[in-house]
């Protein structure tokens, strides 16, 4: 076995490393899914994570009252959370979000060091990331800046908590960054202003046992508190999000799934390109050492011994190949998909896990090769032995139907040999378009990929929004401030709120964009064409009609999450963007639908000063276009990385597969370019008489590899994130480079093989018949 | 008889192989001439060096000592461009096991030489010559083994080369098949003029040929003159 092995060293490589790239690709998607979704779990349940929040403006005592009498509620719970400042030690001041409680019951705290919080404590807990960036300890004394009042507190504690999972402070950050800013904790007797507004109620349900994998009857659950809740609490904007909601339960669920298809395209293509390389390896190996077989069969070995024997081969090297994947993809990409998780999600219980699922699908992938092999084999292993030894001629046929055309006799030497080789090994030519296919569709998708980011980033802050400046107004900012901001910086206003907008069978979150006259928040219809917004309709974007199933000429049904009645408007137009996903209108139409504008962002392209953030109770935020384009590129730079491991990946297909079938088709033609060499064929004319059923290959498998691509980058882009959309059109140099690098790579790899040729000893090859 | 000048002469030549420290002395101080139009018939048992004496005069394998002439130039000179030119051009080889392009037809396999460029016969003309015109649109695997020996022959002489070497043509035939291609081969020599070199095991080939080159242990035993050679339809085995 050894020795079959050693003299068949490329084929059975090839098939290990497919194996072995397939585990590795899932294991380390795998380890890192099962463990963050164990990890969630776990975090959830410790803190006994809240299962609905209601935000409104304010609530009362006789509110929470309500909400804890209702049946399905176990406990509830006052909260507020509002943006402020800590003043350094270094003398630095860095954001802070201060949440104040009463009870912590539900979404507790875990703390990590100090004391824990009872009601009526003072002080203040920091959380865990925030205090470890700035060497912030139990026992300090912390300067804080809220609502333009300067006071202080001492910590109490060090924490974590489930809601601050995926934090993001405020909208200058497109992805979380922790340490650079924190959230707190403190009673709410220690607000220093003049009385709280408690801004929302947590509720933890009683039939709601599990945390993050919830069942089919906790989802219902969620949806049947919600409405009692709506119809319980009569207040004026209120909103009810269930835990599904949440957004760092949304995006790590989002998470799962990309990861969940990771782990199960790519590993399952590699495993389909292994098996086609056991059928085509197997069956030679087989049909190479018929006389040995029919010898073995005939000295008494049964027909199970010699099945077993060749089946083996397979199952080992599969085998191998997927333990060794799976071990080496656990502590490389998994390590670093890990760390790279680990960045955007705060969790003190995320660890990565070995399930059960890698064995699982090591010893499928084995059986499955045991059973490829089997068939490819049993045909001449059930022979009986003089059936065996006896030699059989080799059955080949023409190039079909081609044959019979007029082009036939046109076609040169080189081309009919090759096309009649193709013919004759269809197995092993259409495996080597596959692997073609596959490495240049990767290839599409990476290039196009890295592309549709960057153009993204241009494409939002320069082409949609090129606004210098967003002043973000709080709630309480009525529209004659905003409306004067506007006209102070000779701005655009336009007002951003949550929707939920009913679709053909399902509902969902998106925005409702509403915009005032300018020329600073623009659209663009699905050709990337700048659009105007309907005046007798609304636009609804592409990639919210998609998810919801809408049509433009529809009329389309939304409602504010605290109100209960529907409002109803035709969508006459179909808008793109990258972002912002749900419905835009203009103002006109807006208020044409009987709705108050609100506006609570005035784009600008006038220079903000930064200090009204503090300074200006009714400013939350002003962010640069600068800032915003910062945080889209550290997104883009986390995506580099993908890129960079699918070029590896689709590289080390492209390479594995060509060269396989390569030498798999150059070893079986050793004869005939033997014969050649003797006929008086130069080593430059064979190799590129070789070189011209590769190109056949690539060609075919490359031009259908770059069709496909764009659709793979469709997938991935969609997969990536749920929000995110893209116009799905390539620059020629993603193509250009994808058809080049395949090209080349062929040309390369079949270069290689074919040198071989000068180095065939024709007396040596053309010895016997075996 | 008019004394013609020798095509082939071989000049003290020999040949070692080399595996790891393994060396075996395949032919050991070889001289031999055949004349232009002879038909010489290498024999000897197996492993005595006459197939190793064929591909050297093939330019299949290059001597490790002598010279070998062919029409006054010498081969053992030659660089793999010119002993590939040489192949095309001016030898037609037959082997045992045919070798032909199993992706190619009869009539294809014949017509492959006009790829290099080189001058042929009409293919179909050349399949006549070995009776299978009719089989010309066949595939090797749809052929019979004297059939594909045929084909491999007219693809040999298509070319019309100087210099036909034919290595046991009939070693896996049976008699009667292996008596047509012996008299196809024969008639290469007599009747149209081409120097014809084959080795062979069977001492009974030895009647139809006009020298006969015995070899034993990698040398040349004995040289026998033929002056009245044998009909090839005339042999038994």
């Amino acid at each position: 076995m050894l020795r079959d092995l050693r003299q068949n060293i490329i084929q059975f490589l090839s098939i290990f490393i497919m194996c072995f790239v397939a585990l590795f690709v899932f294991e380390a998607f795998d380890s890192d899914t099962r463990g963050f979704g164990d990890g969630v779990d776990t975090y959830y349940r410790s803190t006994n994570f809240l299962d609905m929040m209601l935000a409104s403006e304010g609530f009362t005592g006789e509110d929470l009252i309500a909400v804890k009498n209702l049946p399905d509620v176990e406990t509830a719970e006052l909260r507020t959370a509002m943006n402020g400042k800590v003043r350094l030690s270094s003398g630095t001041e860095a954001k802070l979000e201060f949440n104040f409680i009463g009870d912590n019951n539900v979404s507790q705290m875990l703390l990590t060091e100090g004391e824990p919080y009872d009601p009526g404590d003072p002080g203040i807990w920091i959380d865990r990331n925030f205090a470890g960036a700035k060497n912030i300890r139990v026992g300090d004394s912390l300067s804080l800046i809220l609502d333009g009042t300067e006071f202080t507190e001492t910590v109490r504690g060090i924490m974590d908590n489930p809601e601050h999972m995926y934090f993001m402070i405020d909208e200058t950050y497109a992805e979380p960054e922790y340490g650079e800013y924190g959230f707190a904790y403190l009673d709410g007797g220690e607000y220093p202003g003049e009385s709280l507004t408690y801004d929302r109620i947590y509720v933890d349900l009683n039939s709601v046992d599990n945390q993050f994998f919830l069942t089919g009857e906790e989802e219902a659950a969620l949806d049947s508190a919600k409405v009692d809740i709506m119809g319980t609490i009569s207040k004026t904007a209120l909103s009810v999000i269930k835990k599904t909601e949440e957004i760092g339960y949304d995006s790590m669920k989002g998470e799962m799934e990309y990861n969940l298809m990771m782990e199960t395209i790519f590993p399952g293509l590699f495993v389909f390109i292994a098996l086609l390389g056991v059928m085509t390896t197997m069956t030679r190996l087989v049909t190479r050492q018929r006389t040995l077989i029919g010898a073995l069969k005939a000295l008494g070995f049964s027909r199970e011994a010699v099945m077993w024997h060749y089946i083996s081969y397979a199952v080992v090297i599969t085998l191998l190949g997927s333990t060794a994947g799976a071990v080496v993809g656990y502590w490389t990409l998994g390590v670093q998909l890990h760390a790279n998780m680990n960045m955007f999600y705060s969790n003190p219980y995320a660890r990565m896990k070995l399930s059960i699922l890698p064995f699982l699908l090591t010893a499928g992938i084995s059986v499955l090769a045991g059973l490829t092999n089997y068939f490819a084999c049993r045909r001449l292993l059930s022979k009986n032995a003089s059936e065996i030894l006896k030699p059989e001629p080799p059955a080949f046929a023409g190039a079909g139907f081609i044959e019979k055309t007029f082009l036939w006799k046109k076609l040169g030497f080189a081309a009919r040999w090759n096309l009649r080789d193709v013919n004759n090994n269809r197995l092993r030519t259409v495996t080597g378009i596959l692997g073609v296919i596959m490495c240049s569709s990767l290839m599409v998708a990476a290039f196009g990929s890295d592309e549709l980011s960057h153009r993204s980033e241009h494409w939002e802050y320069n082409e949609l929004n090129p606004a210098a400046y967003t002043i973000g107004f709080s709630p309480d900012a009525d529209y004659v401030t905003v409306y004067d901001y506007a006209r102070q910086y000779r701005g655009q206003m336009v007002e951003k709120e949550q929707v939920e907008i009913e679709g053909n069978g399902s509902s969902r979150l998106y925005n409702l964009v509403v915009v005032d006259k300018g020329n600073l928040y623009r659209f663009q219809d699905e050709n990337g064409n700048y659009m105007e917004l309907p005046e007798n309709g609304m636009a609804i974007s592409a990639k919210a009609a998609e998810v919801l199933d809408l049509k433009k000429g529809e009329v389309i049904k939304f409602k504010f999450p605290d109100k209960k009645e529907y409002i109803e408007a035709r969508a006459t137009a179909v808008y793109k963007s990258p972002g912002t996903q749900g419905i835009v209108m203009t103002r006109e139409f807006y208020e044409g639908l009987k709705q108050e504008f609100k506006p609570n962002i005035v784009y600008t392209d006038m220079t903000v000063p930064k200090n009204y953030e503090t300074e200006r109770p009714e400013v939350a935020n002003v962010t640069s276009k600068e800032e915003y384009m910062r945080a889209a590129r550290d997104k883009t730079e986390s995506m580099n990385e993908s890129v960079v491991y699918t070029m590896i990946v689709s590289v080390v297909i492209g390479i594995v597969v060509m060269y396989n079938m390569g030498v798999l088709s150059f070893v079986e033609k050793t004869r005939e370019i033997a014969t050649l060499k003797v006929l008086g064929f130069t080593t430059a004319k064979i190799r590129w008489i070789l070189q011209q059923q590769n190109i056949f290959i690539t060609g075919t498998g490359t031009a259908v590899g770059l069709m496909l691509g764009i659709k793979v980058l469709g997938v991935l882009e969609g997969a990536s994130d749920p929000d995110a959309d893209s116009i799905l059109q390539l620059s020629p140099g993603p193509y250009i480079y994808a058809f080049f690098l395949a090209f080349v790579l062929s040309l390369i790899v079949n270069a290689a093989i074919s040198s071989k040729v000068k180095d065939i000893n024709m007396v040596e090859a053309l010895k016997g018949v075996e | 008889m008019e004394e013609t000048r020798p095509l082939i002469v071989f000049e003290n030549v020999g040949k070692i192989y080399r595996t790891g420290s393994v060396v075996y002395e395949a032919l050991h101080d070889v001289n031999l001439e055949i004349k232009e139009g002879e038909l010489t018939v290498l024999l000897g048992p197996s492993g005595a060096g006459k197939s190793t004496l064929l591909n050297l005069l093939g330019g299949l394998d290059a001597a490790t000592g002598g010279k070998i002439y062919f029409g006054g130039e010498e081969l053992t000179a030659m660089d793999d461009k010119r002993l590939g030119r040489f192949r095309a051009k001016d030898v037609g080889i037959v082997f045992q096991f045919y070798n032909l392009v199993p992706t190619l037809t009869a009539l294809e396999n014949v017509d492959l030489m006009s790829d290099l460029g080189v001058e042929i016969m009409d293919p179909l003309k050349a399949l006549e010559m070995v009776g299978l015109a009719e089989r010309k649109d066949n595939f090797p695997s749809q052929l019979s083994g004297g059939q594909q020996q045929r084909v491999s022959i007219a693809r040999a002489v298509a070319k019309m080369p100087r210099l036909l070497l034919c290595d046991e043509p009939t070693g896996a035939l049976d008699t009667n098949t292996g008596r047509e291609v012996l008299k196809i081969i024969q008639d290469q020599s007599r009747v149209y003029g081409k120097t014809v070199v084959m080795v062979t095991h069977n001492s009974l080939f030895a009647e139809i040929a006009d020298k006969v080159v015995y070899v034993k242990n990698g040398t040349i035993e004995k040289i026998i003159i033929n002056d009245e050679p044998k009909d090839a339809e005339e042999i038994n085995w």
